[in-house]
């Protein structure tokens, strides 16, 4: 490391103007990562148009501490509504929600804010020590790898979010893939299952998706006076019961930050697939995998920390190849070429400092959004105090808001409704929510990879189980079906048939 | 899991037949565009069609295999009865009637301002959440707050 630079960049963000600009940004990256539907994409791109006028330095600042606050704020509601704010919290929900109603929110959220600040500072670490040999490595995914990759992705959140019963959380990611196929296809221009509709033509948006299926269940249930009074008690912060959590899961901090770099560094993949595989790796190697789903403080840690430090796994190949690890990095890549950086091979000669002016920025943001995580918490709390009779009709208007907002279409708030009562259906009959999200953003990766990968075998699926990766992935997705499906229990019967016939 | 066996047995019909409804899209969008089958924009969705055709037989089996074909039908019939007078599912259907007013008809033909009160006065005044004049100051602050951030300072259109 060029210790002069490092220097350097540490002397710019202590300036009182540089910090006034980071708390801002971390607090306004905590907000929009807070609400429903407003995603840190939107975050990293309204900023983007704010800090066209600022020197680069202060709005790169700027961005890369809006970046870091909206994956973060996500959290807090996803632990104390149930709705993730940002689809890279929507594994926290599924432990986070559970703790939030056991009247734990306030531990709850703490546990999950300093997991993702480590998350963030492990990320932070491997963009100046892992970036020019795993942006190689990742060269190495291609059109098949990424076909099986997302099948692998849709089957583990399908096994890991339906308790006893995968079928029903298979069976709900491939309706949320079938979804995501709606629209013109990206390479014919084809449009399918469109029946004629101009607004279907695009697709279907991925943010409406997401407010509908997990904020409009919460909203009806709260709306009804029996559910009404269910979360009304709280707890405070509870600092040394937090950290006293956070060492117990030290291993879990570790492996899911490695994760959620090794995923990051994948280009396309983004904080929500992290948060699903740091989760399910955590499940299991857990000794009481039962008690996931139910509130298990390991599921919040392994979710938050796999997410936050796919930040810096995103912003790797960002770096050195240009190409952006997930969409708000996309955003990013766009804004640092706004503002005259070029990312890319040449960027290491062009500019040698940037790098740790990126990894510092990261590190500062990671610690600013700590302190102003815990205190705006303090507030959110409070929201469970809240009656849900005031509160639903608020969060309605806001998740109508966040739908809106990204491409200022009406269209996009039919959307919610509709995909809302899809929401209540699935979670009335016991199918999970999160793999038909799940399919929906990994839908479009599948269908371009799975054609690419055809076209270039000429229709031969052999390189699916001929090349390394694929074969791994491959075989993993085999084992996970076999294994549902009892086959494994068939064979032992079949052997032992055998050998009592001989 | 028995508890849900009729439901299973409903939605896995309703799964399978989708499933074969897809199917056969797909092979007109194959005819449509012609080539390979590999290449065609058919060729994902039919793949995961004949999945859901698979899994949602699955479900089927074990649905009748745990309950038996009589006993899911009649159990779905009498959770339907249950379900209509039902307090809950009266309040739940009434608050996603308002829900849908507010989606449907009052956010696409008015400004945000006046279709986001009436909806918010409406709304809380039939949960009864609390005073009237409680509920005027919420929502002119709710309102007034989205109005402030969205318009005002980053310039983005509301519905």
């Amino acid at each position: 490391m060029d210790w002069q630079y490092f220097v350097g960049v540490l002397h710019f963000v202590v300036q009182p103007m540089s910090l006034f600009t980071m708390v801002l940004s971390v607090f306004f990256g905590l907000i929009v990562g807070m609400l429903p539907g407003l995603t840190a994409t939107m975050a990293v791109a309204l900023l983007t148009g704010l800090t066209y006028k600022l020197s680069s330095e202060v709005a790169i600042l700027s961005l890369v501490a809006v970046y870091v606050g909206a994956i973060s704020g996500g959290c807090q509601s996803a632990i104390l509504m149930n709705i993730p704010g940002t689809p890279a919290s929507a594994a926290t929900a599924v432990d986070g929600f559970p703790i939030g109603q056991r009247g734990e929110g306030g531990l709850g959220i703490f546990v999950a804010t300093t997991s993702s600040c480590i998350g963030t500072l492990t990320g932070t670490l491997c963009i100046l020590l892992l970036t020019p040999p795993l942006a190689l490595l990742a060269l190495k995914f291609g059109a098949f790898e990424f076909f099986l990759l997302a099948l692998f992705g849709v089957m583990i959140c399908g096994q890991l979010t339906s308790g006893t019963d995968p079928l029903k959380g298979w069976i709900s990611g491939i309706l949320g893939l079938i979804v995501s196929q709606i629209g013109m296809d990206g390479m014919n221009a084809y449009p399918r299952f469109t029946f004629g509709a101009i607004n279907l033509m695009s697709g279907i948006p991925l943010i409406p998706v997401m407010i509908g299926l997990f904020g409009f269940p919460e909203i009806i249930y709260g709306l009804v006076s029996s559910t009404a009074r269910a979360r009304i008690k709280t707890s405070s912060l509870e600092f040394k019961k937090g950290f006293g959590i956070l060492l117990r899961n030290k291993l879990n901090i570790i492996r899911s930050s490695a994760i959620g770099v090794a995923v990051g560094i994948i280009p396309g993949v983004g904080e929500d697939v992290a948060g699903w595989l740091s989760y399910w790796a955590e499940k299991k190697s857990s000794k009481t995998p039962e008690t996931f789903g139910k509130g298990a403080y390991e599921g919040v840690v392994a979710a938050e920390a796999g997410n936050n430090a796919c930040i810096g796994g995103a912003l790797i190949p960002v770096l050195s190849l240009a190409v952006p690890g997930s969409a708000p990095a996309a955003v990013l890549l766009a804004a640092l070429w706004l503002h005259g950086l070029r990312p890319g091979p040449l960027l290491m000669s062009e500019s040698p400092g940037f790098v740790i002016d990126i990894s510092v920025y990261m590190a500062v943001s990671a610690i600013v959004m700590v302190f102003l995580a815990l205190m705006v918490s303090k507030a959110t709390v409070k929201i469970l105090a809240v009656k849900s009779t005031i509160l639903m009709p608020i969060v309605y208007v806001l998740c109508t808001v966040g739908a809106f907002v990204i491409s200022n279409s009406i269209f996009d708030i039919y959307l919610v409704f509709i995909f809302g009562l899809v929401g209540l259906l699935l979670r009335e009959m016991s199918y999970p929510a999160a793999p038909f999200l799940l399919g929906i953003i990994l839908g479009p990766m599948a269908d371009n990879s799975l054609r690419r990968a055809l076209i270039l075998s000429s229709g031969d699926p052999s390189p699916f189980f001929t090349r390394p990766i694929s074969l791994i992935f491959a075989t993993a997705i085999i084992l996970m079906a076999l294994s549902q499906l009892n086959a494994f229990g068939w064979l032992r019967k079949l052997l032992s048939h055998s050998e009592l016939k001989e | 899991m028995e508890k849900q066996t009729h439901f299973d047995f409903i939605t896995s019909i309703a799964l399978m037949l989708l499933s074969l409804v897809m199917i056969v899209d797909c092979y007109h969008i194959w005819r449509d565009v012609g080539g390979d089958l590999y290449a065609s924009p058919g060729m994902l969705p039919m793949l995961l069609a004949i999945l859901l055709l698979f899994t949602s037989a699955l479900l089927l089996k074990r649905s009748i295999r745990l309950n038996g074909i009589r006993a899911n039908c009649s159990d779905f019939l009498s959770w339907f009865h249950g379900f209509r007078k039902s307090k809950i599912a009266r309040e739940m259907l009434l608050g996603g009637v308002i829900l849908g007013i507010y989606t449907f008809g009052l956010a696409p033909r008015l400004p945000f301002w006046i279709s986001t009160s009436v909806f918010m006065i409406f709304l809380m005044g039939i949960l009864k959440a609390t005073s009237i004049t409680k509920n005027i100051v919420i929502t002119a602050l709710v309102v007034g707050s989205i109005y402030g951030i969205f318009q005002m300072i980053f310039h983005v259109p509301l519905p």
